[in-house]
């Protein structure tokens, strides 16, 4: 009996200690690691993954290290919700991060009733943010990026008669109705604005009808492998004219669209060549905007952790307060809107790679 | 533009119908509604970018090895997924949740193997043909000229062969022709390399074109069956013609809608012939055989 006694004081002071001082920073992630914006899915991850292992690397957070529980939403919303309310209500983490704008959508409001923080650095949707006090963003402003695009466009370029390509998503449609009214408040002319499918890959009906309409450029509203697909197709129907295209910056992109990429236009953020370097030593590929976006996201987190503790109240608070913070998509700042504002800068593609357009 | 649209209707037609013909040598003879057709498709478009990318193998080879693969996965599919079936005499339900069980397994076993991110085979535009207004790329000439060698052969394969005219006795009349002492076992196996070399075609066109994706398998399936059921079940050219409209009404369509109601289109078609002339385009030519 004194020795069973004495086993379980001896218990307690070792290893109870011990739980409480190494805790598991389990993080949620939702993100579209199958279907049609994997590529995306990939993304995220690979920058997520840089972060955390850095973090950990350093020791974690008070000792404690970060754990991501990922699980594929497939861009489905209703899967998406499913895996929000598992990661609340099992897993019990206080922070979901998440990804594009159809299943954040669908993700805040479940966030919101049950005082979870959601982060996103995907979602390009105005109101994102606005949404639910708990909902943060931090990702490059898709729709005036793709202004100061049609800006330099019609401005720079002179250009006067916009073909307008959108594919068919939440995002993408919305940035095609601001590049329209745009271009058209600025004087031109949208000749033809065509809808590319959401389903398959064949665009060649859509671009027939863009061509015909005689374009003097074409603004391509697409993600990444699309806007490749459908640069690539434009050059196979004969369409030689300049290409502009959202913040598409992504090997998918080049490796989809090839030479039809060249000399394509987008707006962007400048990233730091000291994560373009981490990047490529670890993954052996070149580094991309959405990587980096989540990359400064989990430092971002791992601040708020330390500063605000591993609670949702705590952690949205702190991200709150985050102010100037040198990510390496530029200073972040969420501030009371709790989301993240970034001037864009205009890059092109040239000879296969993207450079800064001087 | 209407005549250019004409053009990538025949081509994208052309596609569906080696896919729709491949799938309706199989429906038409086993009845069974075989969804893996759109696995041994997507098959065939990994096999060729592992061959042609990470094997370095020259294009002619690699496409040899896919259609080769393909077939493999056809016979897999019949000896261990339908034969067992078959002989237990199950219903033609549980052959169809069967052949979605391996389409499923098939698919996530691809991602598993490649990752989820599409792949590109050529990853720059494709030379293109002018004619006259028309522009057609070397790969849609070749779509064509392979369409047009295939199918005649396969009819003549079918109507003049002892071989095919065993088939077309096992799909008219699958009970009399076990009667007559067929080798059904034996034909079966032969539809499905019939029909599995189609696919691998159809998918090494589609992966030359625009890449390679785990979920292109089931777009492809749908549309063949729906050609299938449009051409009338029972008359193997029917899937042919039906899958060509389909394509063509796909195209054309774009002069009057966004191409966003493409898929809406297809099964709007499919729903109307369903109601209206449920035995298909073809019909009458099956009832007339008494089949």
């Amino acid at each position: 009996m004194k020795t069973i006694v004495k086993f379980l004081i001896c218990f307690c002071i070792l290893v109870v200690p011990c739980e409480l001082l190494a805790r598991d920073l389990k993080i949620g992630f939702a993100s579209c690691l199958t279907g049609p914006a994997a590529f995306y899915g990939a993304y995220m991850k690979k920058g997520v993954d840089l972060a955390i292992d850095e973090v950990n690397a350093k020791g974690g957070i008070k000792g404690n290290k970060f754990v991501p529980l990922w699980e594929d939403d497939k861009l489905n919303p209703t899967v998406a919700v499913s895996i929000i309310k598992k990661f609340i209500s099992v897993d019990k983490v206080p922070v979901v991060v998440g990804s594009m704008t159809a299943t954040a959508l669908a993700m805040v409001p479940v966030a919101d009733k049950e005082n979870t923080v959601f982060i996103t650095s995907l979602s390009t949707h105005p109101d994102i943010a606005k949404m639910s006090k708990w909902s943060f963003r931090n990702c490059i402003n898709t729709v005036p990026s793709a202004m100061a695009v049609v800006d330099f466009a019609y401005k720079q370029q002179g250009k006067r008669k916009l073909g307008l390509l959108y594919f068919q998503n939440e995002s993408t449609r919305r940035i095609a109705e601001g590049v329209k009214k745009r271009f058209e408040d600025l004087g031109g002319t949208v000749v033809a604005m065509e809808m590319l499918p959401e389903e398959g890959v064949d665009y060649r009906s859509p671009i027939i009808k863009i061509k015909n309409a005689n374009p003097d450029s074409v603004y391509v509203c697409a993600l990444a492998r699309q806007a490749g697909l459908a640069m690539k197709q434009l050059v196979e129907s004969g369409v030689q004219l300049q290409f502009y295209t959202d913040p598409n910056e992504s090997p998918i992109w080049l490796e989809t669209a090839g030479s039809a990429a060249n000399g394509a236009f987008y707006g962007y953020l400048d990233i730091q060549k000291s994560y373009l370097d981490k990047y490529k030593a670890k993954y052996n590929e070149e580094g991309e905007i959405w990587g980096a976006l989540y990359y400064d996201t989990m430092h971002t987190l791992a601040i708020a952790i330390e500063k605000g503790g591993y609670t949702a109240e705590g952690i949205r608070k702190a991200l709150i307060e985050i102010k100037d913070y040198p990510g390496v998509t530029g200073p972040i700042t969420y501030g009371p809107e709790r989301d993240v504002v970034k001037p864009p800068i205009i890059k092109m593609v040239k000879d296969g790679k993207f450079v800064k357009y001087q | 533009m209407f005549l250019q649209l004409v053009v990538n209707g025949v081509v994208s037609g052309a596609i569906y119908a080696l896919m729709a013909v491949g799938f309706a040598l199989i429906y038409n003879s086993t009845h069974i509604f075989h969804l893996a057709h759109g696995a041994v498709f997507t098959l065939s478009a990994y096999t060729l970018f592992f061959a042609v990318k990470t094997l370095g193998l020259p294009l002619g080879l690699a496409i040899l090895t896919a259609i080769c693969l393909s077939i493999l996965l056809g016979l897999a599919i019949e000896a261990w997924g339908y034969r067992p079936l078959r002989e237990r005499k199950v219903s033609l339900a549980t052959f169809l949740i069967s052949s979605l069980g391996i389409f499923i397994v098939v698919e996530n076993g691809l991602i598993l193997l490649f990752g989820a991110i599409p792949k590109l085979i050529t990853g720059e535009p494709l030379k293109a043909y002018r004619l006259g207004p028309l522009i057609v790329t070397q790969l849609h000439l070749a779509v064509i000229v392979c369409c047009l060698l295939i199918f005649p052969s396969l009819q003549f394969f079918l109507t003049r062969t002892r071989i095919g005219k065993m088939v077309r006795a096992l799909s008219d009349h699958p009970e009399l022709a076990t009667v007559l002492g067929l080798q059904t076992d034996r034909i079966y196996l032969f539809i499905t390399i019939l029909g599995a070399a189609l696919a691998g075609v159809a998918g090494i066109f589609v992966a030359l074109d625009t890449g390679v994706t785990s979920v292109m398998g089931w777009d492809a399936v749908l549309v063949a069956a729906v050609a299938v059921i449009i051409g009338g079940v029972g008359y193997l050219p029917g899937a042919g013609i039906a899958a060509l409209m389909v394509g063509l009404i796909q195209n054309l369509s774009v002069l009057r809608v966004s191409a966003q109601w493409q898929g809406t289109i297809t099964f709007g078609i499919l729903i109307l012939f369903l109601i209206i002339r449920p035995k298909g385009i073809f019909g009458k030519i099956i009832s007339s055989r008494g089949a």
